[in-house]
C-alpha cells in the first residue's frame, strides 16, 4: 500500500478521501487544526480549522500532553479502535494519530470502524451476555437443586408418616375388631358392664382412627398445596401469648412452666393464624414430652434479616429421651413416634408458610428452631409447590351388578357422571356400579337431593345421625372425605362435592 | 485569580458485567438502568469534580470489558492519570482479574493513580471474605477501595472523587 502522506500530497484531498475511505484532519505542534477533510467538517457539523483538537473534538481532553509527544516524534503513532468523535456521535471510528516528518506537526486519521471490526464487537457482546446468562443458570439451578432437596425432604416425611399412620391404624382396628367379635359371641351373655368397657374401647379405638385419618388428610392438603391458609399479618408475640395461656394449667400439674423471651420490637410476618397456633400446639406437646419434671420449657422470640425464629429449649430433658435419636424413625415406640408426628406436622405448617422446622443439634440437643420468614408476600405461591400425586387411594370393593339399570327413579348429579338409582339405592359412577356404606349413600343422596345447595354441617350432622342423636362433626368431614374418594377424589367427580369452609357441603348438578 | 483547571482522563477497568458502565452512568447522569450493553469500543462521559485544588473535568473512558482486548489495551490505556478498577462482589473471580488489570495499566501509566471498586454490595450481606481481598489489594497496590453499588449509588461519588484527587496530587501538571 503506498505511503498516504504521499497520495495526499499528489492528489486532491476529497479525491484520496473518496479513495480510502477516510477523513483527517492535520494540526501543527500546537495541536491548532490547519486543516481538515471536507466529510470530517461536515461529520462533524462546524469549521474545524483554527481550532485546537480538544476543542474540536472534547473527547480528547487530557490527552494533550500525549498527543504532543507524538507530533515531537517521541511517542509510538496511536491508533484507538472504536473511538467517538465527540458525546454525541454515536458511531464508533478507527482514529490514528501520526507525526507528520516534514512540515512538522499531527496528522489525525478517522476511518469509519470497519464491519469486520463491528462484528466482531458484536459477537464479543454476545459472548458476554451467554457468560452471564449460564452464571444466572448456575445460580438458579442451584435454587433449585434446593427445592427438590426440600421437596424429597417433605417426600420422605409423608412416606414416615403414612409408615406410622399405617401401622397405628392397623393397631387400633384390630382392637376394634377384636372386641366387636367379642361382644358378638358373648351376646348371650348378662354381664352387661363387660360390654360396656368393650364398647368404650372401641370408641376410643375408632376415635383414634379418625384423628389418625384426618393426619392423613391434612398432610395431603398440604403437600396438594390444597390446605387454604388464611394469609394475615400476624402478630407473633401475641399468638405465643394465647397458646402459651392455654397450655400454662395443663403444665403446671406436669410441674413444668413457660417462659417467653420476645424480642421487641417482634418480628412481622404474615400467615395463618389458626395454622400456626396449631403448629405452637405441637411443638409444646413435643416439648412437654420432652421434659423432665420440675423444668421450664423457654420460648425466644428473635427477629433476623429476613426471618422471624422461634426458639423452643427445655431445662430439664428426661434422660431416655435425651438419648432418643429425634431425626430417624428407627426403634421409636408408639408413643414416641406419636410425638414426632406432633413435629412433622408442625413442620409441614412451617414449610407451608415458606419457612422450616429445624431441630438444633450439637450444643443444646433439643432445641426446635421454627423459622418463618418475615414480612413475607401474601402468595400462595410461598406454598410447597403442588407435588401431583394420586389422591390417597381407597380400595374398590367388588361389585356384583356392572351393567347399567334401564330406567326407574333416577337423581344425577356431578355434570351426569354421579347417577342414583333411588328405588334399589345404588350409585352409578360413568357408567360404573360403586359400593358405598349406608352412611356414605344416605350423605350422597342427601346432598343430590339439595343439588346445587349449600347444606348447613349441621343440618347434614343431624340427617345422619341416629336415634336423635346427630354424628359429630369430625365423622361428618371423614364420611364426606370417603365419599369423595369412591367419586374418584379431586381428580375425578368427587371435585363436584365442594366444602364451603366453616359451613358445609355442596353437590353441583 | 484564575481558579485552577484540570483535565484527566481516567479509564474503568474489570472484567465485563461488574458495573462499569453502571458506576458511570451512577456518577455522571444519577441514573441506574437494569439492562447490560457490553460497550462497543469506547464511550467517554465528562464530569466535573470540584475539590480544594481546582476544578478536575475527569474524562471517564469507558472501555469494552473482557480479556479480548488485552491485545488493544494500550489504545485505550495511553494518557490516562488514574484508573477506576472494579470487581463484582457477587462473583469472586472478577477479584482475581483486578490484578492482571492493574498492573497492565501500570506498566503503560506508572505514574497513575487506582482505586479499587467492588461493586454490587447491594446483592450482598456478608462482607468478610470480599473485605480481607479488598485489603490485601489496597496494600500491595497502595490504593484505597471502595465498597459501592451503582444501583443504590452508595460510595460511588466518594470513589470517583477520591480518584480524582489522588489523580491531582500523584500527577500535578
Ligand atoms: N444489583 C446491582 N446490579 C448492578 C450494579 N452495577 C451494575 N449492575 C448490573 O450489572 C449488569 C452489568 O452492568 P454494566 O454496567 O453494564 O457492566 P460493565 O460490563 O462492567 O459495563 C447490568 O445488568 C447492571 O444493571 C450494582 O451496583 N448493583
Ligand atoms: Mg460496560
Amino acid at each position: 500500500m503506498p505511503d498516504p502522506i504521499a497520495i495526499l500530497k499528489e492528489s486532491e484531498w476529497g479525491e484520496v478521501c473518496a479513495r480510502l475511505n477516510i477523513m483527517f484532519a492535520w494540526a501543527d505542534q500546537n495541536l491548532v487544526i490547519r486543516d481538515a477533510s471536507r466529510r470530517l467538517r461536515v461529520t462533524v457539523g462546524r469549521d474545524l480549522t483554527g481550532r485546537t483538537l480538544s476543542e474540536a473534538f472534547p473527547n480528547l481532553l487530557g490527552l494533550e500532553d500525549e498527543l504532543r509527544r507524538i507530533a515531537r516524534g517521541q511517542a509510538q503513532p496511536w491508533r484507538i479502535p472504536g473511538f467517538r468523535l465527540s458525546e454525541k456521535h454515536l458511531q464508533p471510528y478507527d482514529v490514528l494519530f501520526m507525526p507528520l516528518t516534514e512540515s512538522g506537526g499531527l496528522l489525525m486519521v478517522v476511518r469509519q470502524m470497519d464491519i469486520e471490526s463491528a462484528m466482531e464487537r458484536e459477537l464479543r457482546q454476545q459472548r458476554n451476555e451467554m457468560a452471564l446468562l449460564q452464571e444466572q443458570l448456575e445460580t438458579q439451578t442451584e435454587a433449585l437443586q434446593l427445592t427438590q432437596a426440600r421437596l424429597e425432604n417433605l417426600e420422605r416425611e409423608r412416606k414416615s408418616l403414612m409408615d406410622i399412620i399405617a401401622l397405628d391404624i392397623q393397631s387400633a382396628l384390630s382392637i376394634a375388631q377384636g372386641y366387636a367379635e367379642w361382644l358378638q359371641r358373648a351376646l348371650a351373655d348378662s354381664a352387661m358392664s363387660q360390654y360396656e368397657q368393650a364398647l368404650k374401647l372401641i370408641t376410643q379405638e375408632t376415635e383414634h382412627i379418625g384423628e389418625l385419618v384426618r393426619e392423613v388428610q391434612a398432610f395431603q392438603r398440604v403437600e396438594r398445596a390444597l390446605e387454604s391458609m388464611a394469609w394475615r399479618p400476624v402478630e407473633l408475640a401475641k399468638l405465643l401469648d394465647a397458646v402459651t395461656g392455654m397450655w400454662r394449667d395443663i403444665a403446671k400439674l406436669r410441674e413444668v412452666d413457660f417462659e417467653i423471651h420476645a424480642k421487641s420490637p417482634a418480628p412481622g410476618i404474615s400467615g395463618d393464624p389458626e395454622l400456626l397456633c396449631e403448629a405452637m400446639d405441637r411443638i409444646y406437646n413435643y416439648m412437654l414430652f420432652l421434659a423432665d419434671p420440675p423444668a421450664t420449657v423457654r420460648v425466644e422470640l428473635n427477629a433476623w434479616p429476613g426471618w422471624a425464629l422461634m426458639r423452643f429449649t427445655c431445662s430439664r430433658i428426661r434422660k431416655e429421651q435425651a438419648l432418643l435419636e429425634h431425626r430417624s424413625g428407627h426403634a421409636l415406640n408408639a408413643r414416641q413416634r406419636a410425638f414426632q408426628l406432633q413435629l412433622a406436622r408442625a413442620r409441614i405448617i412451617a414449610e407451608g408458610h415458606g419457612g422450616h422446622l429445624s431441630l438444633s443439634d450439637e450444643t443444646d440437643k433439643n432445641a426446635v428452631l421454627f423459622w418463618l420468614p418475615a414480612e413475607s408476600a401474601p402468595s400462595d405461591e410461598a406454598l410447597p409447590a403442588g407435588v401431583k400425586k394420586p389422591p390417597f387411594q381407597v380400595k374398590k370393593r367388588p361389585v356384583e351388578e356392572t351393567r347399567t339399570p334401564s330406567a326407574s327413579k333416577w337423581i344425577t348429579a356431578g355434570r351426569e357422571s354421579i347417577r342414583i338409582d333411588v328405588e334399589k339405592g345404588r350409585v352409578w359412577l360413568n357408567d360404573e356400579l360403586i359400593k358405598l356404606t349406608d352412611s356414605e349413600y344416605r350423605l350422597l343422596l342427601y346432598l343430590a337431593q339439595h343439588v346445587n345447595e349449600v347444606v348447613r354441617n349441621e343440618e347434614l350432622q343431624a340427617h345422619l345421625g341416629k336415634d336423635g342423636r346427630p354424628i359429630s362433626l369430625a365423622s361428618l368431614r371423614v364420611l364426606v372425605w370417603r365419599l369423595r374418594q369412591h367419586l374418584g377424589g379431586n381428580e375425578g367427580a368427587g371435585q363436584y362435592l365442594r366444602t364451603v369452609r366453616g359451613f358445609g357441603y355442596l353437590l353441583v348438578s | 485569580m484564575a481558579i485552577p483547571t484540570f483535565q484527566r482522563k481516567i479509564c474503568l477497568l474489570g472484567d465485563f458485567a461488574v458495573g462499569k458502565t453502571s458506576l458511570i452512568r451512577r456518577f455522571v447522569y444519577n441514573r441506574f438502568e437494569e439492562e447490560y450493553l457490553a460497550t462497543i469500543g469506547v464511550l467517554v462521559s465528562r464530569k466535573e469534580v470540584i475539590l480544594p485544588h481546582g476544578i478536575v473535568n475527569l474524562l471517564l473512558w469507558d472501555l469494552a470489558g473482557g480479556e479480548t482486548f488485552v491485545h488493544m489495551e494500550e489504545a485505550y490505556y495511553r494518557g490516562a492519570a488514574g484508573a477506576l478498577v472494579v470487581a463484582d462482589i457477587t462473583r469472586p473471580d472478577t477479584f482475581g482479574l483486578l490484578n492482571v488489570y492493574a498492573t497492565s495499566f501500570l506498566a503503560i501509566n506508572p505514574q497513575a493513580a487506582l482505586v479499587f471498586a467492588i461493586n454490587k454490595v447491594d446483592l450482598k450481606e456478608d462482607f468478610t471474605e470480599a473485605s480481607k481481598r479488598a485489603q490485601d489489594l489496597s496494600a500491595r497496590w497502595g490504593a484505597p477501595h471502595f465498597f459501592t453499588s451503582a444501583l443504590s449509588g452508595e460510595q460511588v461519588q466518594t470513589a470517583f472523587v477520591t480518584l480524582a484527587r489522588l489523580t491531582i496530587e500523584s500527577h500535578s501538571t
